[in-house]
């Protein structure tokens, strides 16, 4: 147990046993001390993301994830898998993004050698039944096709990294093209498998009620991986936008929501990572109200739902407050979400959250603003791994990523930042009119014609009876006029095709 | 106690009876508190104010979604804390907090560092006795809800969930769906008479239960909560009365038309019993819904897996306080499959009123109270699930007497509540077509 000296005004936390790192290359394995508690946790993260996807082969890598855990592995069918780890009320799932695919598995510790045992079958031994690969295959069509169509935010998201990333292979959708998925075949994905899924792309950990017994056994079940060097990844930066484009997207809805976001050449590696986070919270922290664009849009206004921003993927997107592990990027991008307004208060809701990050940006954070939040955020850091198997995937992406584990990192890091540091960082990495703006709407046209128009576009309250237009800057934002160019109207149906 | 499982090493039996330190108390003003103090949460504590009100005490007209649009109203403020005061101040202690509403109750939650535990029930206890409710912090705040409801009408699940419920339930509040009725939600920024009516008739100690598990002492939390709570005024909760829903003698289905792209489904749901922790029925119809729905469930083999038909299977029995549903909803893969899938799963569901193997019962309750048992491994879980149980049954051990009442269920207690239960006579269906033409329609 380590315990941390924080800031004066914060409250004092510990974080839990931080993993140690044993010696067992090429795959890496980490463990924690053993804990009480019901459970063990496993848990592998593989560099085999959608990344990985070979041009024209795109849906390959998340199809073999997948595929990991419902077509079959070992001398076990897919129903021998499923009737095998049932009784137990075990979990096995899997994440997939850019860069990794991420195994999980929470089992009780009765069954803890069952469990080890179809966990590394799942990572090595995976068959890809034809049967089993084509009904997953179907499925990441149905998510493409229909499911990306149900969920507008969901969409305009989608739309933003493809426009980030054009290009470049975070360009597509993790689950793929509609229009490659059909052709996809189990033999490549066995080949996918074989060349990806190698000891030296694999780090695996293992956490809670553990025992010397089953770590031996998870020992055994990696070494049925395949050595050999995995295929390097090259990435190269996404073209830096010199000035902010729109894309409308016109879908059958009644509002207008709109992410926004610019590449970011900022890790956990880089110095700044630190004050770009704690900067971000105050800007938008997720689901929290006191980020700036919340207060100014929900808090004060009634706009919409909640206006959040970023500086790491956060695939969960409307879920629960705490960020998924696992999905960290090389080549990261600023995000900024905001949800869907009513058709006639959009234009206003961005010009008024535009208005909002330029203040960020000049102005920077004032000295109460960054203590509050840097409280908050050190504060909360032992809220984010609140079970070992959690605990566990931040130790695997810090080894995985070669960054700090933020866990331990953070808390000092937040501590030491000074007000002139994270205005800096602020002002470096952050370029309000470079931002591409994605703009999913039930009047998209419309939408593109009034942002393009001299005419004002104020707000409106829900219920026309009342006037709440009281805020002295509503007069100004609504008058702006905004330099976008270019933009362009496209049609949802057509998308991800 | 072993098993006795094909593919399951010898294990003690997994129950929960006795696994969780609790500790409780009830003010002299009704409130109900549960403390469970775990070590191997060092420095994390997991709060839940749990109100036993939900969208299923809105029995009045134009109220619907009240319960929901409070719970946004209490975190506008009092005399002492501003809304934005409050915010800051939690955002100083490190709190995560956040609330959600249901049928039978609005949740507020949060997970904070133990250090903060005294500065946050001073919050909390101040806020929910001295609530100022003023017309202009209710307009603004009516408008996040109107977003909220944006959101989930993009959402073709949402429209079929709210068109079903309005079909099985005709005077029951359960009729209506959480969030309430577009007109109701409107009418919300003129509401601050009824919301004052609202604080007084419903926010009251009988209806709370606060739940502190995690890094935290069971007398030092009862002396917190009497301080922070124990002047908070057990009032006269007069309720409306709510109206029981008469017995459905007909089987009732509604078609929804969806005018953009998405794949067809359908929600088969069949009027069954409130929660009852120790009525037989109550774990039966749970094993029932588990022998269709779990991971190698009868619908999710024979729908997903064997026939093709759909790309997921999914439901459950609802643990509600008054009677509710069992719902099975199916997401076609293609259009034009909807009967077939249908004709499927009430085989399915009349196949469960016989032969039902013993070992395939054993199975799921296997997985059924192994998975309660593992899903207890982090304080916010456990208070989540001590406080339903609480809620629902009276006290937390409610907890364990579910888990000793699924323990002891026969083939024929499943079979006799399936037959019971899950029949025609009380089904709703309601199925979702893009681009199809909207009909709905009464018993038949």
């Amino acid at each position: 147990m380590i315990a941390l000296s924080l800031l004066a005004c914060a409250p004092q936390i510990e974080v839990g046993p931080i993993p140690a790192e044993q010696a067992l290359r090429p795959a890496r394995l980490l463990t924690s001390g053993a804990q009480p508690g019901p459970n063990v946790y496993l848990a592998a993260i593989v560099a085999a993301g959608s990344a990985y996807d070979p041009v024209g082969r795109e849906g390959l890598a998340h199809l073999v994830a997948r595929s990991l855990i419902d077509a079959g592995a070992g001398e076990r069918s897919s129903p021998e898998v499923r009737a095998a780890l049932f009784p137990t009320g075990a979990t096995l799932r899997v994440v997939v993004e850019r860069e990794w695919i991420s195994l999980r598995m929470t089992c009780h510790q009765d069954h803890g050698l069952l469990c080890v045992e179809l966990f590394t079958d799942a990572l090595a031994r995976p068959r890809l039944d034809p049967g089993d690969w084509f009904r997953l295959r179907d499925d990441a069509l149905h998510s493409l096709r229909d499911e990306l169509q149900d969920d507008t935010e969901a969409l305009g998201l989608e739309a933003l990294e493809a426009a980030l990333h054009e290009g470049h292979p975070y360009g597509h959708p993790v689950a793929g093209r509609a229009g490659v998925l059909p052709t996809l075949r189990p033999e490549e994905g066995l080949a996918f498998h074989a060349r990806h899924y190698v000891r030296e792309s694999v780090v695996a950990g293992l956490a809670g009620a553990w025992t010397p017994e089953l770590r031996e056994a998870l020992e055994q079940g990696l070494a049925a991986l395949p050595t050999g060097s995995a295929p390097e990844l090259p990435l190269m930066a996404p073209p830096a936008p010199r000035q902010r484009s729109l894309i409308a997207i016109d879908t059958d809805t009644d509002t207008t929501g709109f992410h926004l976001g610019h590449p970011l050449d900022v890790d956990r590696n880089h110095p700044d990572y630190a004050a770009l986070h704690l900067a971000t919270l105050a800007l938008g922290a997720h689901r929290q109200s006191f980020g700036r664009l919340f207060r100014a849009l929900r808090g004060e206004r009634g706009l919409n739902y909640g206006d959040y921003a970023y500086i790491e993927p956060w695939p969960e997107r409307g879920g629960g407050p705490a960020p998924e592990q696992a999905v960290l990027r090389r080549d990261n991008r600023f995000v900024v979400w905001i949800r869907p307004t009513s058709l006639e208060n959009g234009p206003f809701a961005l010009k008024l959250a535009l208005d909002e990050i330029e203040s960020w940006v000049a102005d920077g954070l004032g000295e109460d603003e960054l203590r509050s939040v840097r409280s908050w955020a050190i504060g909360g850091l032992p809220l984010l791994a609140p079970d070992p198997g959690t605990r566990l995937l931040y130790a695997l992406e810090a080894e995985a990523s070669q960054t700090p584990d933020l866990l331990e990192t953070l808390p000092r890091d937040l501590a030491a930042l000074t007000l002139e540091e994270v205005n800096a960082a602020i002002a470096r990495h952050i370029h309000p009119d470079r931002l591409q703006i994605v703009a999913v709407s039930g009047e998209a046209e419309a939408l593109r014609g009034r942002l393009a128009e001299p005419r004002p576009t104020p707000w409106r309250p829900d219920d026309p009876l009342l006037d709440v237009h009281d805020e002295p800057r509503d007069e100004a934002i609504a008058a702006r006029q905004l330099e976008i160019e270019p933009s362009w109207l496209l049609d949802a149906e057509g998308l991800f095709r | 106690m072993l098993l006795g499982l094909s593919g399951v090493a010898a294990a003690s039996e997994p129950a929960l009876q006795g696994l969780l330190p609790i500790h409780e108390h009830v003010l002299d003003n009704g409130l109900h508190l549960v403390v469970v103090p775990l070590p191997a949460s060092p420095g994390i504590v997991a709060w839940r104010l749990w109100m036993g009100v939900g969208s299923g005490v809105e029995a009045e007209a134009g109220q619907t979604g009240f319960a929901h649009f409070f719970e946004h109203l209490t975190f506008l403020g009092t005399p002492t804390w501003s809304g934005e005061q409050r915010g800051q101040e939690i955002q100083r202690l490190g709190v995560d907090e956040n609330a959600w509403t249901w049928l039978d109750e609005t949740v507020y939650h949060a997970v904070l560092p133990t250090a903060s535990l005294p500065a946050y029930a001073a919050i909390e206890g101040d806020r929910f006795q001295h609530l100022e409710l003023t017309p202009r912090r209710i307009q603004r705040e009516a408008g996040a809800v109107y977003g909220e409801l944006r959101k989930s009408r993009s959402d073709p699940s949402a429209l079929l969930e709210a068109r079903l419920r309005a079909a099985a339930f005709t005077v029951h509040p359960y009729g209506h769906d959480t969030i309430g009725l577009e007109p109701d939600i409107a009418a919300m920024p003129g509401a601050h008479e009824a919301a004052l009516s609202f604080l007084d008739r419903f926010y009251r100690p009988g209806e709370a239960t606060i739940l502190l598990v995690g890094d935290v002492e069971p007398e030092a939390s009862i002396a917190l909560i009497e301080e922070t709570f124990g002047g908070w005024s057990p009032g006269t909760t007069a309720r409306a009365e709510i109206p029981s829903e008469p017995e459905q003698r007909g089987e009732r289905r509604v078609t929804v038309p969806w005018p953009g792209t998405t794949a067809p489904r359908i929600v088969l749901a069949w009027k069954i019993p409130g929660h009852d922790p120790t009525d037989p029925q109550v774990a039966a119809l749970e094993l029932a819904a588990q022998l269709l729905l779990s991971p190698t469930g009868r619908l999710k083999e024979r729908l997903i897996r064997e026939e093709g038909l759909a790309l997921s299977v999914t439901g459950g029995r609802e643990a509600t306080v008054d009677p509710g549903l069992l719902r099975l909803e199916v997401v076609a893969r293609a259009p034009g499959t909807l009967e077939a899938i249908e004709a499927i799963v009430r085989e399915q569901v009349a196949a469960l009123s016989g032969g039902i193997e013993p070992g395939e019962l054993d199975a799921v309750r296997s997985y059924l109270r192994y998975r309660h048992l593992s899903a207890l491994d982090r304080p916010s879980a456990i208070a989540d699930a001590l406080g339903e149980a609480t809620r629902r049954g009276g006290a937390p051990s409610a907890l364990a007497a579910f888990d000793q009442s699924l323990a002891k269920i026969t083939v024929a207690d499943v079979e006799d509540a399936a037959s019971t239960w899950l029949i025609d006579r009380g089904l709703t269906v309601a199925g979702l077509v893009p681009g199809a033409p909207g009909t709905s329609g009464g018993d038949r």
